[in-house]
């Protein structure tokens, strides 16, 4: 559809694909078929193919996978459906609380676990979180059900409601208009969510080394031993490349079962017509973002107010206004926050561009085209960060395409993983504009242009932004690839955590506590500030 | 745009498999361990860069990148300092943890990221330097620095600190403290020993090594008591004294020789003296090393810079930032080193050669006896 | 003594707040067509919602044979609703659409796909079935959306404006085919429309509303004979209606029209108009004269508008032709000025 009203720049068309194309090349392709091509011999395949534990590994991984964004997908309809269907005065601020754990350091936040399964005693049960799968699912779901989220608050509202008040009177129970009208028509944001949510827990790292109590291996983890601490290059690119293959798999299933959706002629304000949240429901779900998304937040702030004369601010004066001939400042903090949020907008922003040219790539009117896109754009999210960042090590270091030193890696890094979110967001955005509008304009006397900037962007605005805040969150909690690249030393907020955090004293471990909480609070604002117009809104249209 | 989509298809195709023709040859890894003949230590062949009085000269105003572990922190004004004498600019380079720094350097051996790596380890130094990662270079303080820790005899690395891999206790915890690793497979001290994972963590290492070299082959009968002594294991330093050591749930933990005095420096409000105690008996000697990366553009602006890492100035620098010891013995200690810093009488050390050649048995045969 | 169809009692709603219908009653017999008029905006839609089961009333009572209903949750009422956007399941064929219903009542798959197929054919979509929804025009939909509504043969069938966005003459012609299904199957609807004519030939009685409450009802002859308000008449198309000179004297309101004083005794509002159907005009020689505006046709008989004393859109039933400034004489019956309330 879109490429009809831009044939008349065809031009435009051909440069943008182009230039996905070209950053796609040079700062994941290349690297990536680098370091993986170290695995490429027969006997490595087959030595990796049959180690009992690699087999166990790769089972392992993909059964956590599967079951952790499952169930992430459930828990997200049902805050969602909530969310969606009725009006309450602290829904934004309860929305956004599931965003957080999305930025926090993982080292952050498997210690507030840690203390959660504590403070719940649930050490030693079967229930605990600690060294167990149960453990890595429950945080994988902290992590990634605001995908979910996310995606289900814009995309819900645009269905036709009426077709549920339809198969209300054909006599359908509350049950089964959810399951056969609401759902299948959520299908294709619900995939959206889904695949990006098993992509984060496909190559989780962080979270399985450090709760899953070293018992239980990932391919991921598998890779990073293998690669950093064994210097078994080969071992680790084979299983690199499994863990690719996998992917891939995953995202060509994926995509055939995305279809386009309707588009919505229904754009009347939902308000009046909803179907009621009991208020039962709506406490229950109150209870449960704020019990499971805010214990653990709340762990860490308690910590970062505990010295040991009692709890003050004590920790938030040292790391925001120390001086730097005071004891306990060796470490910028203030310079940290400064340099986090210019690199982590400097990757939104690469991420938001490019990620906005490849949307119109998803959205194509070829068919192959739209579906191998679906496939590369999100590459970079399901290859290991290991392996991407060694990559870039060998391959950006020589003549032009000397980069891998460079300061600008890092953002550009964060920004490639942040552009299949944007892209993937924006696409469904773009797939639900009615072209009738577009035409209605053209009548107007309104050029493509003018129609891109007045009607398209506009309406897609919003969905750009949610991916874009995505982007900004991932730069900020310094996710994947970047750990594993050489980079000039500035310290950011993540770096600066895990430096208080590897140095004994009372007042370091405090004021690593603090500094998190404040990084959870400025993604937080940053995070709000973006959604402004908020997916929440019900003055749509 | 389907001629676009064909072209992407067959590039992609062609680049994987020119790729793989040419890294077929490619065996940059360290896992074949036939070079057990010979020490990694020996001479490599390489050619010793020599630093003449006209290259000094020449290198004013050049910048050289200096790569270091994540949790590495440089002294305030030091490379300043450094600028302010030889005109030349440092770039400090953050990699992850050492394990990652070198198997960084061993894949860019010989065109790295940058020209002197800082805090390669004794329990990493082969697998460096079995991949030539390295190139020799004798600094002008080779003479003050200890002998003991002049593990490289082709001067392809120089030492710069050491530490000490001891268990930590909290004063007055026990009644009657333990004084030797052996102590811990005691039923006093059930449930009370919190260490961590070899393979991610480098105290967690050290003790493993430690345990290796006093106990020998019966290290894994040692290991096994200690399971069924209840012990926890982290996967890093900071989980382990953190989570377990600070909040009274497990009162030993394996951390450095250093702690204690770190504990006393950043204690507040202020205390009279450290809160916890070592235990002198089998720590492991952890020794740091730095070097000239080989590959690099700029030698002489290189080996002006391992001079300086190992100059008395920046030798006292490193004790208060890094809570690692001066490897130059004309450095002095700070005060507070002086005051509380135990004496450890013999720091158990293993040749990086047997360290290299057993370290993945060790860590696989580690985690078979404790984790599963 | 059970009285065979729907009867509303005291029904009130409220939607975002707002009062939207206010104590509304009425009865509608079984197999009757009742066709609700009113502007937009006045509440016919959160009626029919209610009625449905979609939206819940805050006050009064739905009864069907005497049965109240208002318990029943939505889906068992067995009361079918077309909307206005015809609410098609985007996602499911149109076989599959119309066969929703007979899902949802379990009948088994063959005897349901034999009524969809025989209901695809009565609204003349005979091999529709594997269409997909988007692929359809709009009278297409909305036949299907007939079709899906009829399938589990519900005893009341609700129309939401569903014929809004058909032109002319597709909109007579769909028009026609619904009501005669509905006509022949016996099944009783409500018809929400605000085309007047069509109110005319299909409904047996009407109801007016605005802003929520009752305007006026009965049976299409009874309003239309006693159309009582100025929106009733309005709605039903009749004309001529305008503002007159009033002044109240003694009880009595003074109405000064071309043809003399009217006096009126009813007190119910403080404001009038004044109602002069063309039928009650004749054309004397002896009548005041007029000047035509206008002349135009409407529904294949002529008419003029002309202009006398403060009326200047004055509709005249018109045989003779006649053009533009010509004048005509006209003379009226006082009585058969009709007074309504505004």
């Amino acid at each position: 559809m879109i490429s009809r009203v831009l044939t008349k720049s065809n031009r435009a068309n051909v440069i943008s694909l182009l230039a996905v194309l070209a950053f796609y090349l040079i700062f994941f392709f290349y690297p990536i078929g680098n370091i993986l091509s170290i695995g490429f011999s027969l006997s490595s395949f087959e030595q990796a193919l049959t180690s009992v534990s690699v087999r166990k590994a790769l089972w392992f991984t993909i059964w956590q996978a599967t079951v952790s964004t499952a169930l992430s997908v459930a828990i997200g309809l049902c805050i969602s459906s909530v969310f969606v269907r009725s009006e309450f005065r602290f829904k934004r601020f309860l929305e956004s609380l599931t965003f957080i754990p999305f930025v926090m350091p993982t080292v952050v936040v498997a210690s507030a676990f840690i203390s959660v399964n504590e403070l719940l005693t649930l050490d030693g049960t079967p229930l605990s979180l600690q060294g167990s799968a149960l453990g890595i699912i429950v945080a994988h779901i902290f992590f990634n059900t605001s995908i979910v989220v996310r995606t289900l608050t814009s995309t819900w509202p645009m269905i036709d409601f009426e077709s549920e008040q339809a198969a209300q009177t054909l006599g359908a129970s509350k049950f089964r208009i959810f399951f056969q009208i609401t759902l299948p028509q959520l299908k294709s944001g619900l995939m959206s969510a889904a695949s990006l949510a098993f992509l984060f827990t496909f190559t989780s790292f962080g979270v399985i080394l450090i709760l899953g109590g070293l018992g239980k291996a990932t391919v991921e983890t598998e890779i990073w031993r293998y690669a950093t601490q064994r210097t078994e290059f080969e071992a680790a690119a084979v299983l690199g490349i499994v863990q690719l293959l996998v992917v891939v798999a995953m995202l060509t299933i994926n995509n055939k079962f995305l279809t386009t959706d309707s588009r919505n002629t229904n754009l009347r304000s939902k308000v009046q017509y909803m179907h009621p949240v009991s208020k039962l429901r709506k406490a229950a779900n109150t209870a449960f973002i704020l019990g499971f998304f805010g214990l653990p937040f709340v762990v860490l702030l308690e910590r970062s107010l505990r010295t040991p004369t009692g709890h003050s601010f004590l920790y938030y004066k040292q790391v925001l206004w120390e001086s730097s001939d005071e004891r306990f400042a060796i470490f910028g903090t203030r310079k940290a926050i400064f340099n986090s949020l210019i690199w982590g907008s400097l990757a939104m922003g690469i991420a938001t561009i490019v990620g906005l040219l490849a949307a119109y790539l998803l959205t194509n009117r070829s068919k192959s085209i739209s579906q191998f896109s679906g496939v590369f754009l999100l590459l970079p999210l399901g290859a290991s960060g290991v392996l991407l960042g060694f990559g870039i090590l060998i391959s950006l270091n020589t003549g032009f395409f000397n980069f891998r030193s460079e300061w600008w890696i890092v953002p550009v890094a964060q920004g490639l993983l942040g552009v299949g979110i944007v892209a993937r967001i924006s696409s469904n955005a773009i797939k639900k504009i009615d072209p009738t509008i577009r035409h209605a304009a053209s009548t107007l006397g309104a050029s493509s242009l003018i129609i891109w900037r007045k009607i398209d962007y506009p309406i897609i605005a919003k969905a750009v932004l949610a991916g874009s805040a995505f982007s900004f969150a991932l730069a900020l909690g310094e996710f994947g690839a970047t750990s594993f690249l050489v980079r000039p030393q500035r310290p950011t907020i993540p770096t600066t955590i895990f430096s208080l955090l590897g140095r004994p004293g009372s007042s370091t471990f405090g004021q690593a506590m603090a500094l998190s909480v404040i990084l959870a609070v400025i993604t937080w604002i940053v995070v709000s500030l973006l959604d402004r117009s908020g997916s929440l809104s019900t003055n749509d249209f | 745009m389907k001629f676009i989509y064909n072209l992407l298809k067959i590039t992609a195709l062609t680049s994987l498999v020119v790729f793989s023709l040419t890294n077929c040859s490619n065996d940059s890894d360290g896992a074949s361990e036939n070079q057990m003949q010979q020490s990694c230590l020996d001479d490599s062949g390489l050619t010793e860069f020599e630093l003449t009085e006209e290259a000094k000269d020449s290198v004013r105003g050049e910048s050289i990148d200096l790569i270091v572990y994540d949790a590495f922190l440089a002294p305030e004004g030091a490379f300043e300092r450094f600028k302010d004498e030889t005109g030349i600019t440092v770039n400090i380079l953050t990699s992850a943890d050492t394990g990652t720094m070198v198997s960084q350097a061993v894949l860019t051996s010989g065109d790295p990221v940058g020209d002197v790596m800082f805090g390669i380890d004794n329990t990493f130094l082969c697998r460096a330097l079995n991949n030539d990662v390295f190139l020799p270079y004798t600094p002008s303080t080779w003479d003050e620095l200890s002998e003991p820790l002049k593990l490289d005899r082709a001067g392809r690395v120089t030492p710069i600190d050491y530490g000490d891999i001891c268990l930590n206790y909290w004063e007055g915890g026990f009644e009657a403290p333990p004084t030797s690793i052996a102590d811990l497979t005691d039923s006093r001290f059930s449930s009370e020993f919190v260490t961590q994972n070899p393979e991610t963590s480098a105290p967690g290492m050290g003790f493993l090594l430690s345990s290796i070299a006093v106990f020998g082959d019966d290290w894994e009968n040692f290991w096994t008591e200690l399971r069924a002594n209840d012990i926890a294991i982290r996967s890093g330093w900071s989980e382990a004294y953190y989570e377990d050591f600070y909040s009274g749930e497990r009162n030993i933990v394996t951390s450095y020789a250093t702690s204690p005095i770190a504990e006393y420096i950043f204690a507040d409000p202020p205390v009279e003296s450290p809160p916890t105690a070592i235990i002198a008996d089998s720590c492991f000697r952890s020794i740091e090393f730095t070097g000239i990366l080989r590959g690099t553009d700029s030698p002489a602006a290189s080996a002006l810079l391992v001079d300086f890492l190992t100059s008395v100035y920046f030798q006292e620098l490193i004790p208060e930032t890094n809570f690692v010891l001066p490897a130059n013995e004309n450095a002095e200690l700070p005060e507070v080193f002086d005051l509380f810093l135990e004496e450890i009488p013999n720091p158990v050390t293993i040749s990086p050669d047997l360290i290299d050649a057993n370290r993945n048995i060790w860590t696989e045969r580690w985690t078979e006896l404790v984790l599963r | 003594m059970t009285f065979n169809g729907l009867e509303i009692a005291e029904l009130s709603a409220e939607l975002g707040g707002k009062r939207v219908l206010e104590s509304i009653n009425f009865s509608l017999q079984r197999g009757n067509v009742l066709a609700i008029l009113g502007p937009s905006g006045c509440g016919k839609s959160t009626l029919l919602k209610v009625i449905a089961g979609i939206v819940t009333p805050t006050d009064g009572h739905i009864f069907w044979n005497s049965v109240d209903i208002l318990k029943t949750p939505a889906h068992k009422r067995g009361i079918g609703l077309m909307f206005q956007n015809n609410a098609l399941f985007p996602h499911k064929s149109v076989h599959d659409n119309i066969r929703f219903g007979l899902e949802m009542l379990s009948i088994p798959k063959d005897e349901a796909n034999d009524r969809t197929v025989d209901l695809l054919e009565l609204v003349g979509l005979k091999d529709y079935g594997n269409r997909s929804i988007d692929s359809l025009s709009g009278g297409e939909s909305q036949r299907v959306a007939l079709a899906r509504v009829l399938a589990p043969e519900p005893k009341l069938v609700l129309l939401d404006e569903p014929f809004n966005s058909l032109d002319r003459s597709l909109r007579r012609s769909l028009v026609d085919q619904v009501f005669e299904i509905l006509r022949a199957k016996k099944i009783t609807s409500i018809h929400v429309t605000h085309e007047g004519d069509e109110a005319s030939l299909f409904s047996d009685s009407i109801l007016i509303i605005e802003n929520g409450q009752i305007m006026n009802q009965g049976t299409f002859a009874e309003v239309i004979d006693l159309p009582m308000n100025v929106l009733s008449a309005d709605l039903l198309g009749l004309r001529t209606i305008w503002v007159p000179d009033a002044h109240f004297l003694d009880n009595n309101w003074i109405f000064s029209t071309p043809w003399g004083v009217k006096e009126y005794n009813g007190q119910e509002s403080e404001r009038y108009q004044l109602l002069l159907r063309p039928d009650r005009i004749q054309l004397s020689n002896d009548g005041l004269e007029a000047i035509v505006t206008k002349t135009f046709h409407a529904a294949g008989q002529k008419y003029v508008h002309c202009s006398i004393g403060d009326l200047n859109n004055l509709t005249v039933l018109m045989d003779d032709d006649i053009s533009v400034g010509e004048s005509i004489y006209l003379a009226v019956d006082l009585d058969s000025i009709e007074v309504l309330v505004a």
